[in-house]
């Protein structure tokens, strides 16, 4: 491609950041305020804080179809439909169009779920943010399983407490060594059965069921307004009350001046330059036009997604990478993870009629891991915690009874009794054989590469389930429920849309495709810094994670820049 | 025998046994009951449309509330099913309704009461022996239910409503019922 040096230098910028999501909303905040003149590329549309929320306050009666797609919807959401809570009539315009970009699954079911346009998945998250700790780090390089993480505890530390004070975190400090606490706004409460669960369960088992860490805010913060309690976050919240990148960090970005934000263009790979021995640059396809433009910078950071990122880097093909960019290793695409879940208990408990809670929580709580600690060896690795609460009753079965009219209605405005579900959440190790690669043959309808997943969970996480679901009935017979359920729905990979670890950080270039500052081995000016970066799954939402990694990476390059390093 | 009974005892042949009558009278009786549909049906049978209307207007008839067929409920049924529905499904939904018709013609729905009809409603979800219509009966009054609640009558008047135009405040998890009265629409 001939370009002249103007349009050459008109399209050259200190950093460019590919994706808006939760990771590369935090990249475009860090280098902009860094004084990095950046562009940010987005493959989506623009969405604007709540100015692009068109469903966030419909009523019930204001949705067609009771908030469902139609048949003939859901033949454009064959995949994003799997979660089976995610996508509605009121939330439809955040999901991709598995039509528009399909893939394959070989071995058993890979669930990718998407959303193309400004924030990402930032805007539809569950909102949880846990720290990891100290034996997540260290687990891989004690139990000799995949390779060891090349930082710890203590090089994430004070980033955690960085992202945390810009966020806003509520949560309820613990004091355990497998959670550690973060800086909290007041937790969000729990209700009456919950209260009492999390007593007797500390005092009958020691263990601890806390309120969920959620980026619901509960005092206003950083500009935004404190939570509403409408539990309708994933529709995009108009009081800003829970982190979002449109909410939170593009605004910081755009308020320093230093952010282009170029959207519907999609990165197709990243240009190497084989004289200069450094990435300087990227492609873009514009969606509409398929037109493609190259954009340079200094520094580029991947955001795209663990897969989208990876599937960047796999397309970007040279002499010095013909594997795919900074493939050295072959590990690029190995080693997908999730958490597995979707095992549990439920029950009932008799009581509590004279109590009912006010509002709609955003956020159930927290059980936090309490499985091969200290001492402790199962018959698998790793743990699990469980996402769990209790609730009355509501209209829905009130035609339970054989009532109608009068009766009915009295029926269906006087709450029911009391369930408590505990939906636990394992870590997936790595394994080399779980992975996505390209089929150059098949392609989207924007001319990119389709990716074939190979994935599956295994024995490890098998015996883990069948602990999930006893250990939930166990915790609920012993703080008195009733009529408990265990569980064991069925769970496919990339189901707990928590998918990472594609492109996975290690000491070793040899078997791992980034170092301790997310940068490419092979290629320091490419940091990676969004999910697949991932060396282990840890069992706690990933999010918070991939966001002090971000920050933590930011910083390194505006100050390796600075040196002349970069 | 009275003619009122003549005509029950007729209709329910015909209905049941679905051979289409000749006389006026008979369809009166029969496939309509007697009252104006308040709404155009896009895909069910005229037939099958009172029936769903009749049958929603037993469950949730007018009270100090408007009912289920005042609230558009029976028209809610129809576009949700036919539209959100998979083809195999709403097969069933329509073979569904015409076994549960069927069935309450044979026990002379149309020209029982109001009280006469919650009764049979009632008594087909407390009977032991035919399953297979309490089931069906369960599956069309949870469509009815379900509609019915997420208007705006059932869901701001009938229930306490929590929906997008309410600003809640703080969550609060464990406050006397009292307080909040009756059951949360959300």
């Amino acid at each position: 491609m001939n370009i002249n040096s103007d349009s050459r230098k008109k399209n050259t910028y200190d950093a460019i950041v590919v994706g808006t999501g939760i990771s590369g909303g935090w990249a475009a905040k860090e280098l902009t305020e860094g004084g990095l003149k950046t562009l940010v590329l987005e493959r989506g549309r623009d969405v604007k804080h709540v100015k692009d929320y068109p469903t966030m306050n419909k009523h019930s009666w204001e949705l067609p179809y009771r908030d469902q797609l139609t048949a003939n919807e859901r033949k454009d959401y064959k995949v994003q439909l799997r979660p089976g809570y995610t996508l509605k009539q009121s939330t439809k315009h955040w999901w991709v169009k598995d039509t528009e970009q399909p893939y394959n699954e070989k071995k058993g079911s890979f669930d990718w779920i998407r959303g193309y346009h400004v924030g990402g998945k930032s805007i539809m998250w569950s909102r949880h943010v846990y720290r990891w700790s100290k034996i997540d780090f260290e687990a891989n390089a004690k139990e000799g399983v995949g390779i060891d993480w090349p930082i710890r505890y203590k090089d994430i530390d004070k980033w955690y407490g960085y992202v945390e004070n810009f966020i806003g975190v509520s949560g309820r400090k613990e004091g355990l060594s497998q959670l550690p606490d973060g800086n909290f706004l007041p937790p969000l409460d729990m209700n009456c059965v919950e209260k009492d669960f999390k007593k007797n369960l500390f005092d009958k088992l020691g263990r601890t069921y806390t309120s969920g860490r959620v980026t619901n805010i509960t005092k206003n913060h950083n500009g935004r307004g404190k939570c509403q309690s409408r539990n309708l976050c994933i529709r995009g919240c108009p009081y800003g009350a829970y982190f979002s990148s449109n909410s939170s960090t593009l605004p910081a970005a755009e308020a320093t001046g230093n952010m282009t934000l170029k959207t519907d263009s999609i990165v197709h790979s990243i240009i190497y330059d084989d004289e200069k021995n450094k990435a300087t640059g990227v492609r873009v396809l514009d969606s509409e036009t398929l037109e493609m433009t190259e954009y340079y910078a200094r520094i580029i950071f991947l955001n795209a997604s663990t897969i989208n990122s990876t599937l960047i880097m796999l397309n970007s093909k040279s002499r010095r990478f013909p594997n795919g960019f900074g493939n050295d290793s072959g590990e690029l695409g190995h080693n997908i993870m999730d958490h597995h879940f979707k095992a549990g208990a439920r029950a009932q408990i008799d009581g509590y009629e004279d109590y009912y809670y006010h509002g709609n929580r955003p956020a159930n709580g927290y059980l936090a891991r309490f499985r091969n600690l200290g001492n402790e060896k199962m018959n698998y690795l790793r743990g699990f915690g469980y996402q769990g609460g209790a609730i009355r009753g509501g209209w829905a079965n009130s035609g339970e009874a054989a009532f109608t009219g009068e009766n009915l209605l009295k029926s269906a405005s006087t709450p029911g009794g009391w369930t408590m579900n505990l939906l636990g959440f394992g870590e997936i190790l790595p394994y080399h054989d779980n992975r996505m690669y390209l089929d150059n043959d098949k392609l989207d309808k924007w001319g990119m590469p389709t990716v074939i997943f190979e994935t599956q969970i295994k024995e490890n996480e098998k015996k883990m389930r069948e602990d999930m679901k006893n250990s939930a009935a166990e915790m609920l017979e012993k703080c008195g429920f009733k009529n408990i359920k265990g569980y064991d729905n069925k769970y496919s990979m990339g189901n707990g849309i928590h998918e990472m670890g594609t492109a996975r950080m290690g000491k070793d270039p040899k078997t791992s495709i980034l170092n301790k500052w997310n940068q490419v081995h092979s290629a320091k000016n490419v940091f990676v810094t969004d999910g697949a970066c991932m060396t282990s799954a840890s069992c706690v939402n990933p999010s918070i994670t991939y966001m002090a990694l971000t920050a933590r990476a930011a910083n390194y390059a505006i100050d390796e820049l600075k040196k002349r390093n970069l | 025998m009275k003619r009122r009974e003549s005509i029950k005892a007729i209709s329910s042949f015909v209905c049941g046994s679905l051979i289409i009558p000749s006389s006026t009278l008979l369809i009166n009786s029969c496939t309509s009951p007697n009252q104006e549909l308040n709404w155009v049906p896009e895909f069910l049978e005229i037939e099958n449309a009172f029936f769903l209307t009749e049958l929603s207007n037993t469950v949730l008839p007018n009270t100090e509330f408007p009912g289920a067929v005042a609230l558009g409920v029976p028209e809610e049924i129809e576009k949700y099913v036919f539209n959100v529905y998979d083809e195999d499904d709403i097969s069933k939904f329509t073979e569904d309704l015409n076994s549960l018709k069927t069935y309450l013609f044979e026990n002379s729905y149309y020209d029982l009461t109001l009280s006469e009809k919650t009764s049979l409603l009632n008594s087909i979800q407390k009977m032991k022996r035919n399953k297979k219509i309490r089931k069906i009966y369960m599956s069309f009054k949870k469509l009815i239910i379900e509609s019915y609640f997420l208007t705006e009558v059932g869901a701001t008047q009938v229930l306490r409503y929590n929906g997008p135009s309410v600003v809640l405040g703080d969550y609060r998890g464990c406050v006397p019922f009292g307080e909040i009265g009756k059951t949360w629409a959300i």
